[in-house]
């Protein structure tokens, strides 16, 4: 098949050194912090890291790092380790890693120190069925007490919804009191709140940016910001001071016309699972020979970001509580804008509608294909992509999809998934040449 | 052996069909509020799996997703359960979810109800669920003119309280060594519990404990436990019948997790009552997320008040709340000098491959 030539300037990212120093310098402080007299909390995931910041504490994530996954074949013993002791291949894929890593003695090792980082306790804001069992066999590994907070977003009343989730919040401050030994700081919380939700806005700014054509970042550089939040430290004020210097890059490229990729011809979103593996950039990046860049997914955009959707599909930034005159001034409020932002702002826990908001989000972005990756160690991930297929091509959008694992190499078969981008790109190629010639 | 809720759950689908008025309701989860249902003058039967091949639903959800899921929306496009009136879903597996949804799409017809129960089961989870309850019962007397007054909330829950009084009763007969109750009579009793009429199946349960209390004691088999999702199948439990196994208990959402516990005073607030029951009964593995666990000790009880030799741990392929947990049962039941086989249920059922993995087990423990 052809390749393409330049269209677009383009130019590297400034922020990415900005970005690598954040990342050591969160690990830096991670691992110090029992030196320093902090707590160290078990978490990340989907959200409430303000939760961490109200009690000074130091997050270790549940899910995998890039110290876990950056070589194959170890990825692959923790995979085994874990398998070994009768966890399977249908558990969730990022449990399997982290459990690996603790019968093989490396979760929480600060390598350069040779010393293991414990956490005190769990708490998570679960967003898929697989957190809470994961959770569950940290917990009883580690011998942790273990805190869930739930998103009740199906119920009939929101209201209801918001009061449960709030409640909940309530009882997690309580239980870290009692676990942690230490008060709650208020003022603290209310500052993480406040840049939680901050990095929500600039993530969903951004995103809205990237319905620029040509795209002005790629996935996977969303991806990497994401990596914060899966991080669980958006509570902090770097990390918030660095997605604002990401926005103030981006809308500057925008305005310059700066492709993420010179060669931007299809679009493309990615929805459904992606390696934690080193195959992370190979996956992503081989459509970009033929013209075909990846530019998004609602995972990633309805995970990271705070959307509000109107009854055409339009997608725009959700008002921060501030701008609609509901100051962050004690516990409570910050319980109440959060609880906003993860039930009513956030696209991803609209579980039945997840089709539509894909599709909508496919046209709203100008996406000429959606490739959707089915993750046997991943649900959360994985339910639905039929689905949203089935409405994506019904839309008269192309859709395919392809089998994979996100944390387990032998199970994604790249021979096949290039081929099948090979002939999809074939696909989009010759239905663009039919229109142009239409019109013609 | 006694044949009759054997046979009814067999013709399970005209049962229900001659049911009087025809308001059938399916339930796709031993966690839909069934009496409420039942007090709006429906008969609620629970979806089981049809044990046949599922790629009708092959464009609609992934084959790695659990054979039980696909099968049930399978089942809905074939039309095997065209004369349900509505479907009603109470939250709990993902999976399951996701059948539920591609049904609400593709099957046409059939009114759909979803409840939401957190999976925390923690304070502020009955709440919820009541709400959850309450709205269902507006949603009923509105999309089916209906009033459902206390009185019938009060009757429909006696129903069902007699109804696991009684099948306790059978459960307790089937503790004695050697048990005068075969596998197949005993899950049976509770399968056809699911898809029957509550005080009929009531009858028919006085009926089978006279018999079973006249019956002269059984010959001495290998006790077994069935633990996990067997997706409604009897194949497995007449292959370990054939095969001098006796089930005497179970940890199945088939089986006890389906009626173990009662609803207790109703008389105040029938519908909390309801809800509480539902949030406070023996957990699926996906509602026991907290520690310390309540599935393991719970297992642990039950294998040793029946005497059990040999535990099944059954699920459908690729189920994975059921895979977070059988490590710790296998070794719970392990330490106990239990014997463990683990087994993936995908249908149509491998009958060959499983009577040789089963034989061998039992062979193993006549001769240890």
């Amino acid at each position: 098949m052809q390749t393409v030539t330049d269209k677009y300037p383009t130019r590297p990212l400034e922020y990415f050194t900005k970005m690598k120093e954040l990342r050591r310098s969160i690990a830096r402080d991670t691992f110090s912090a029992k030196e320093r007299g902090k707590p160290v909390i078990m978490g990340g995931e989907g959200g409430v890291h303000a939760l961490y910041a109200a009690f000074d504490a130091e997050v270790i994530p549940a899910m995998p790092t890039g110290r876990d996954m950056r070589d194959i074949n170890w990825v692959i013993k923790l995979n085994q380790a874990a398998e070994d002791r009768g966890y399977g291949k249908d558990c969730c894929a990022t449990l399997r890693i982290a459990l690996g890593a603790h019968f093989l003695g490396t979760f929480g090792l600060d390598k350069t120190r040779g010393k293991h980082l414990s956490p005190d306790v769990i708490v998570n804001l679960i967003i898929c069925q697989g957190q809470i069992k994961s959770h569950q066999l940290h917990a009883e590994y580690l011998g942790i007490p273990n805190i869930n907070i739930e998103l009740p977003f199906f119920t009939h009343s929101p209201e209801l919804a918001k009061k449960n989730f709030i409640n909940q919040c309530h009882q997690a401050v309580e239980k870290l009191e009692r676990v942690l030994g230490r008060k709650c700081d208020d003022e603290k919380l209310v500052e993480g709140t406040k840049r939680e939700l901050r990095i929500r806005i600039s993530m969903a700014k951004i995103a809205l940016l990237q319905k620029t054509i040509p795209a002005p970042l790629k996935l996977r550089h969303m991806s990497s910001l994401m990596a914060f939040q899966l991080r669980g430290v958006t509570h902090r004020k770097d990390v918030a001071d660095f997605y604002d210097l990401v926005l103030e890059e981006v809308k500057q490229r925008v305005s310059d016309g700066i492709a993420a990729c010179e060669n931007e011809e299809f679009r493309l979103f990615h929805e459904g699972s992606l390696p934690w593996y080193t195959k992370l950039g190979d996956v992503l990046r081989y459509p970009e020979r033929y013209g075909a860049v990846y530019i998004g997914s609602l995972n990633n955009f309805g995970i990271g970001g705070c959307f509000i959707i109107d009854e055409q599909g339009c997608w725009d930034v959700a008002p921060a509580s501030w701008e609609m005159g509901q100051g962050i001034k004690s516990r409570e409020d910050a319980f109440e804008a959060l609880a906003e932002a993860c039930l009513n702002y956030s696209p991803f826990s609209r579980l039945f509608m997840r089709s539509e908001l894909r599709l909508s989000a496919a046209k709203d972005w100008k996406v000429d294909g959606v490739v959707l990756a089915l993750d046997r160690g991943c649900v959360g991930l994985t339910s639905g992509l039929y689905e949203s297929a089935l409405v994506i091509k019904e839309a008269g959008i192309r859709a395919t999809c392809y089998e994979t694992s996100s944390t387990y190499p032998p199970d994604f078969d790249e021979k096949g998934y290039q081929g099948l981008m090979d002939s999809f790109i074939e696909t989009l190629r010759t239905r663009k040449g039919a229109s142009n010639s239409h019109a013609r | 052996m006694y044949n009759k809720f054997s046979e009814i759950f067999q013709a399970r689908h005209e049962y229900a069909q001659s049911y009087p008025g025809g308001r059938v309701m399916g339930c796709m989860c031993t966690l839909a509020p069934e009496e409420l249902i039942y007090a709006a003058g429906f008969l609620p039967v629970r979806l089981m799996g049809g044990h046949q091949p599922q790629t009708i639903a092959d464009p609609y959800i992934p084959a790695i997703f659990c054979s039980y899921c696909r099968d049930l929306l399978a089942q809905g496009l074939q039309g095997r359960y065209h004369y349900l009136k509505g479907l009603v879903h109470t939250n709990s597996c993902e999976k399951l979810r996701s059948a539920f949804e591609s049904w609400q799409r593709h099957v046409a017809g059939v009114q759909t109800y979803f409840l939401w129960m957190p999976q925390v089961l923690d304070h502020g989870a009955t709440e919820i669920f009541l709400s959850e309850v309450r709205y269902f019962k507006e949603q009923l007397e509105r999309d089916w003119q209906v009033n459902i007054n206390t009185e019938d909330l009060m009757r429909a829950i006696e129903a069902y309280n007699e109804n696991r009084r009684l099948m306790k009763r059978v459960y307790e007969l089937a503790r004695e060594v050697p048990s005068r109750i075969s596998g197949e009579e005993l899950m049976s009793m509770v399968l056809a519990s699911q898809v029957m009429d509550k005080k009929e199946h009531n009858q028919l349960v006085r009926e089978f404990i006279k018999e079973l209390e006249g019956r002269e004691q059984g010959e001495q088999g290998v006790r077994v436990m069935i633990v996990g999702q067997t997706s409604g199948d009897l194949q497995l439990v007449q292959l370990l019948d054939s095969l001098g196994g006796n089930v005497v208990v179970d940890e199945t959402c088939f089986g006890i997790r389906y009626f173990f516990e009662e609803i207790d005073d109703y008389k105040e607030d029938p519908l909390e009552a309801i809800a509480n029951r539902y949030i406070k009964r023996l957990p699926c593995p996906i509602k026991d997320g907290d520690i310390p666990r309540k599935r393991v000790p719970f297992i642990l009880d039950l294998a040793r008040k029946y005497q059990v030799q040999f535990a099944l741990l059954v699920y459908p392929t690729f189920c994975d709340p059921h895979s977070y947990d059988n490590p710790a049962i296998r070794e719970a039941l392990l330490k106990e000098g239990i014997k463990v086989l683990e087994l993936a249920e995908d249908f149509p059922l491998p009958i060959g491959q499983l009577r040789t993995r089963i034989e061998a087990t039992l062979e193993s423990l006549e001769f240890a």
